[in-house]
């Protein structure tokens, strides 16, 4: 820290250094401190650890940052929330749709379905073969065994 | 403790902040801004060296500011200071920011490779009192995750143990054990870093 950073960042917090928040009031203290002052110790580290952390920092690139996020207005519209969802979660909900439609095609209107229903009805009563699937299901049995 | 770093000499600091969030949470911007300009700093060097990565550390400090403007209502001053929520929040962004990188390095879209959290690492190169701080920085990353952060609240957020603990949310003597732990293994880090170079200028020699 330079005399000038000091000054500036006096007219920054105030004066008394003791309340200007950290890290602020740790560098501005460090910066005073004569070499007959010096820190020992876990305070040394403290003073040394802060020094290693130190970076430049832009307060005002940052709050103007800050402030554009808070102040951008919410996507609105329908559409707005299906582009917000993650791309897995939409591609397997499209999945679903699909297998499901196919499934209900296949299942309630696909040809033949009925023949199948007859041909299995006739192997259950004996009939053997697959016969006629429209005729009548007491077609192969004999005078006696309809009686 | 001196003047350094007594938490005790900040009472106007304090009233200063808790006035600032109250006033944030009737929605005032230019507080908001008071508070950034205040604690900005702060929460960007304690991100920077917990996280190592200075751009990570910049999305962690903006998105602090953020939820402070969305959840300010929810802080009270009888709980606790608010540069202990503050700090608390960053803690927690941080670790969610090392867990999503961390994740992301797992599966092959980042390198895990950390970016330097200084604006100028050559520097540490250039003078021999720099080359303390390089071999601090190194400690510091190669210190457990708590142990850093307990160090980091410690020096840069200017926290006694009882603080430190609230934003960890363990208890005071876990803290402390923390704060122990990670100052005997940075000395001792420095140590060896320090008896490396002594053998090598013996061995130029």
């Amino acid at each position: 820290m330079t005399e000038q950073e000091f000054e500036r960042l006096k007219k920054r917090f105030g004066e008394d250094v003791a309340t200007w928040p950290a890290p602020h009031r740790q560098e501005a203290q460090a910066f005073h401190t004569t070499a007959d002052q010096t820190a020992d110790g876990d305070a040394a580290l403290d003073r040394l650890i802060l020094e290693a952390a130190g970076a430049g920092t832009d307060e005002i690139a940052l709050t103007r940052k800050v402030l554009a996020r808070i102040n951008e207005k919410p996507r609105a519209g329908i559409l707005s929330g299906l582009w917000s969802m993650p791309a897995a979660a939409s591609g397997f909900a499209a999945l679903l749709l699909v297998a499901a439609v196919g499934g209900y095609l296949a299942a309630g209107d696909g040809p033949g379905m009925d023949g199948m229903d007859d041909a299995l009805m006739a192997f259950a009563l004996g009939d053997g073969g697959m016969g006629d699937p429209s005729g009548d299901l007491l077609d192969g049995f004999s005078a006696e065994d309809q009686l | 403790m001196t003047a350094a770093g007594d938490p005790g000499t900040q009472t106007g600091g304090r009233h200063d902040d808790d006035g600032l969030l109250l006033r944030v949470a009737e929605g005032d911007q230019a507080a908001l801004a008071k508070i950034i300009d205040r604690h900005g700093r702060g929460l960007r060097l304690f991100a920077g060296r917990l996280l190592g990565s200075a751009s990570d550390a910049e999305d962690v400090v903006q998105d602090v500011f953020v939820a402070v403007w969305k959840h300010a209502a929810r802080f009270d001053p009888a709980k606790g200071r608010a540069s202990t929520w503050l700090y608390r929040i960053a803690a927690n962004r941080s670790i969610d920011a090392r867990r999503r990188r961390s994740f992301r390095a797992f599966i092959g879209l980042d390198a895990m490779a950390d970016e330097p959290a200084d604006d100028e690492p050559s520097a540490d190169q250039k003078v021999g009192a720099r080359q303390e701080l390089a071999i601090a920085r190194a400690g510091l990353k190669a210190l457990p995750e708590r142990q850093r952060m307990a160090l980091l609240l410690r020096a840069v957020a200017d926290m006694d143990v009882p603080e430190i603990a609230e934003v960890m949310g363990t208890s005071t003597g876990s803290a402390e054990q923390l704060l122990v732990r990670g100052r005997r293994a940075l000395r001792d880090h420095m140590a060896m870093a320090d008896k490396n170079d002594q053998n090598r200028a013996g061995s130029a020699s």
